[in-house]
C-alpha cells in the first residue's frame, strides 16, 4: 500500500530536474540539486511548496513507472 | 539574536493571506543516506576532496599528478596570435587529458544525479572550449588594460550568446552553476589556512549576521507594510536578498508555504540584482581604490549568491592585482558568515509560520533536524580541505612552503579551481535567458530594491570604515 505522503503523490514535483523545468531560471544562481532545498517540492494541486513528508486529502498515488 | 530579530519582523499577522490553503498533516521524516549521491553538495565534497588528497599523496616535493594536468592559457601573456597557437600545438595532448578528466569527474557525477551523459558530453565540450577561449583572451599581454578579466568576459559572453542566439536545449545540460561553484569552494579550502578561518571567521560572522538581519527585516517590512505584499512572498524575497539568494528562498519555501510564483519572483529579483552587482561593484571598488580584502568583504555582504559574488570578487581581485585577498575575504563573509547558517534561517521561519502565523498556509512544522538537512554540506569539504593542507603545511618551514609546497602542491589546486569558476561564470551567462524570467510587479521590485540599497550601504560602512583595517590586512 502506498504511503499517502506528498513524496508518493502524483501532484508533487520533487525530482530535481523536473523542478528546475517548473521554475525557469531556478538553475541560474541556484539549483534543485543542492542540499539547502532539503526535501522540498512543488505541489501542482496547491501550486505551493511542501516537504515530501506532508500529506493532504487530495493525495493521489503516482503511476508506477514502466 | 536572529530569532529575536525575525520574531520582531514577523509581528505582522494581521497582513491577510491571499488564497485559501488546505492545512496539511505531517509525518515524521527520516534522514536519508541516498543524499550522499544525489545532491551536488556531496559530490562537490567527494570530487574536490578527492583531488586534494590525490594531490597530497602523489606529491614528491617537486610535482604531483594534479600538477601534470594543471594547465590553462590564462597566464601566457602572449603578444601575437602565433604564440597562442604555438602554446596549443605544444600542449594539445595535455589539454585533451585534462578534458577527459573533467568529463569523467563531472560526467559521471551528473549522470548519477540524473543528467544523461549523452546530453552532458556535447554541452560540456562546448563549455570547455569556450572557457579555453576566455582564458586565452585573458592571457593576452594587454588584457588587463581593457578590463578583460576572465569572470566578466565569461559572464558577458554567456549572456550575449544566450540572449541573441537560439541555443539548443542540450547545450544547457552541463551548465551547472551551483555545482561548479561548490566544487571550486572545496578546492579553495585547500589554499585557505584553517587558522585564518578560526581567527577571521568570528568577525565575518558578526558583520554578516548584522547585515543579513538588517536586510531581511528591511525587505520584509517594506514588502508587507509599505507595499502590502503577501507575507509568504515577503519572507522568501527577504531571505533571498539577505542570506543566499534563491537557494535561501527555496530553503524556507516549505516552511512558510510559499507559492510557485513567490519563488519565481525571487528568481527574477535575485538574478537581476546579482548581475547588476557583478558588473558594478568591481568598478565602484576600483574607482574608490579599495584594498582587495576590503572590496571582497563588501562584495561578500552585498552579493546574494555565491557564484555571482565569486565573479565580482575574483574580477576585482584581478583588477587590483591580488585575487587571493579578495576571494578570501569574500569567502569568509559569504560562505562562513552567511551560507553556514541557512538551516537556522529555515528553522526561524518555520517557527514564525507555526507560532506567529499559526501555520494557516500549510507550511511545514518546526523540526530542528532541518538545520542539518538544509545545511550546505559542501562547506564541510571546504573545512576538511583547509584542515588537511594546513596540517601538511605546518610540518615544513616557511622557506620550504614558499619554494615547494606553494608552487608545486597548491598552485595546481588553484589552477583546477580557476577552471571550475570559469565553467561557473560562463554557465551563469548561458543559463540567463532574460525572456524566460517572470515579470515582477513594481511593489515586489521596490521592496527588494530598498533592501539591496540598505544592504550595499551598510556593507560598505562596515567593510570599509568599521572593519576596513582588518579586511585590508587579508
Amino acid at each position: 500500500m502506498t504511503t499517502p505522503h506528498c513524496g508518493y503523490c502524483r501532484h508533487f514535483v520533487s525530482e530535481p530536474l523536473a523542478l528546475e523545468r517548473e521554475i525557469p531560471g531556478l538553475n541560474i544562481l541556484s539549483s534543485a540539486l543542492g542540499s539547502v532545498r532539503g526535501e522540498t517540492g512543488l505541489c501542482r494541486w496547491h501550486d505551493q511548496f511542501y516537504t515530501v513528508h506532508q500529506s493532504c486529502p487530495h493525495f493521489q498515488p503516482k503511476t508506477p513507472s514502466k | 539574536m536572529i530569532l529575536g530579530g525575525l520574531s520582531l519582523a514577523s509581528g505582522l499577522s494581521r497582513i491577510p493571506l491571499q488564497g485559501g490553503e488546505v492545512p496539511l498533516s505531517l509525518a515524521t521524516p527520516p534522514l536519508r543516506v541516498s543524499e550522499l549521491f544525489l545532491k551536488e553538495d556531496w559530490w562537490a565534497i567527494w570530487l574536490g576532496l578527492g583531488l586534494v588528497v590525490l594531490d597530497l599523496v602523489t606529491f614528491d616535493g617537486e610535482s604531483s599528478l594534479l600538477g601534470a594536468l594543471a594547465i590553462n592559457p590564462g597566464g601566457l601573456k602572449w603578444q601575437t596570435v602565433g604564440e597562442l597557437f604555438d602554446h596549443f600545438s605544444q600542449n594539445g595532448p595535455l589539454y585533451l587529458r585534462q578534458l577527459v578528466v573533467w568529463l569523467i569527474l563531472f560526467g559521471v557525477s551528473c549522470r548519477v544525479m540524473g543528467i544523461g551523459f549523452g546530453r552532458f558530453f556535447p554541452s560540456f565540450l562546448f563549455l570547455y572550449l569556450l572557457s579555453m577561449a576566455i582564458f586565452s583572451v585573458s592571457g593576452w599581454e594587454n588584457a588587463a588594460n581593457f578590463n578583460l578579466e576572465p569572470p566578466l568576459v565569461a559572464l558577458i559572453v554567456g549572456l550575449v550568446l544566450a540572449n541573441t542566439l537560439k541555443l539548443p536545449e542540450w547545450m544547457e545540460a552541463a551548465c551547472r552553476v551551483e555545482y561548479y561553484v561548490k566544487f571550486g569552494i572545496v578546492l579553495l579550502g585547500a589554499t585557505f589556512p584553517i587558522t585564518l578561518i578560526l581567527t577571521a571567521g568570528p568577525v565575518a560572522i558578526i558583520q554578516a549576521t548584522f547585515i543579513s538581519l538588517l536586510s531581511c527585516i528591511t525587505i520584509y517590512f517594506s514588502a508587507t507594510r509599505l507595499f502590502h505584499l503577501d507575507r509568504r512572498l515577503a519572507a522568501v524575497i527577504s531571505v533571498g536578498g539577505s542570506v543566499c539568494g534563491v537557494s535561501a528562498s527555496m530553503a524556507i519555501a516549505a516552511a512558510v508555504g510559499a507559492k510557485k510564483e513567490h519563488i519565481y519572483t525571487s528568481v527574477t529579483l535575485v538574478v537581476f540584482w546579482a548581475l547588476v552587482m557583478i558588473l558594478v561593484l568591481p568598478f565602484v571598488s576600483q574607482s574608490m581604490g579599495l584594498a582587495p580584502g576590503v572590496a571582497g568583504a563588501w562584495i561578500g555582504t552585498s552579493e546574494f549568491a555565491d557564484a555571482a559574488g565569486f565573479a565580482a570578487a575574483s574580477s576585482y581581485g584581478k583588477m587590483a592585482g591580488n585575487e587571493e585577498a579578495a576571494i578570501k575575504s569574500f569567502t569568509l563573509m559569504k560562505v562562513i558568515g552567511r551560507d553556514l547558517w541557512i538551516g537556522i534561517w529555515s528553522l526561524v521561519w518555520a517557527f514564525i509560520a507555526t507560532t506567529v502565523w499559526q501555520n494557516p498556509t500549510g507550511g511545514a512544522k518546526l523540526d530542528a533536524r532541518e538545520i542539518w538537512r538544509r545545511f550546505p554540506k559542501f562547506i564541510i569539504g571546504f573545512f576538511a580541505a583547509s584542515l588537511l593542507v594546513t596540517l601538511v603545511s605546518s610540518s615544513v618551514s616557511a622557506e620550504q612552503f614558499e619554494a615547494s609546497i606553494k608552487p608545486n602542491l597548491l598552485e595546481p589546486i588553484g589552477a583546477f579551481r580557476g577552471w571550475a569558476f570559469i565553467f561557473c561564470f560562463l554557465s551563469i551567462g548561458l543559463t540567463t535567458r532574460i525572456h524566460e524570467l517572470k515579470s515582477v510587479n513594481v511593489r515586489s521590485f521596490s521592496a527588494f530594491t530598498i533592501g539591496v540599497v540598505v544592504n550595499v550601504i551598510a556593507g560598505y560602512l562596515l567593510s570599509v570604515h568599521l572593519f576596513g583595517d582588518y579586511w585590508a590586512t587579508m
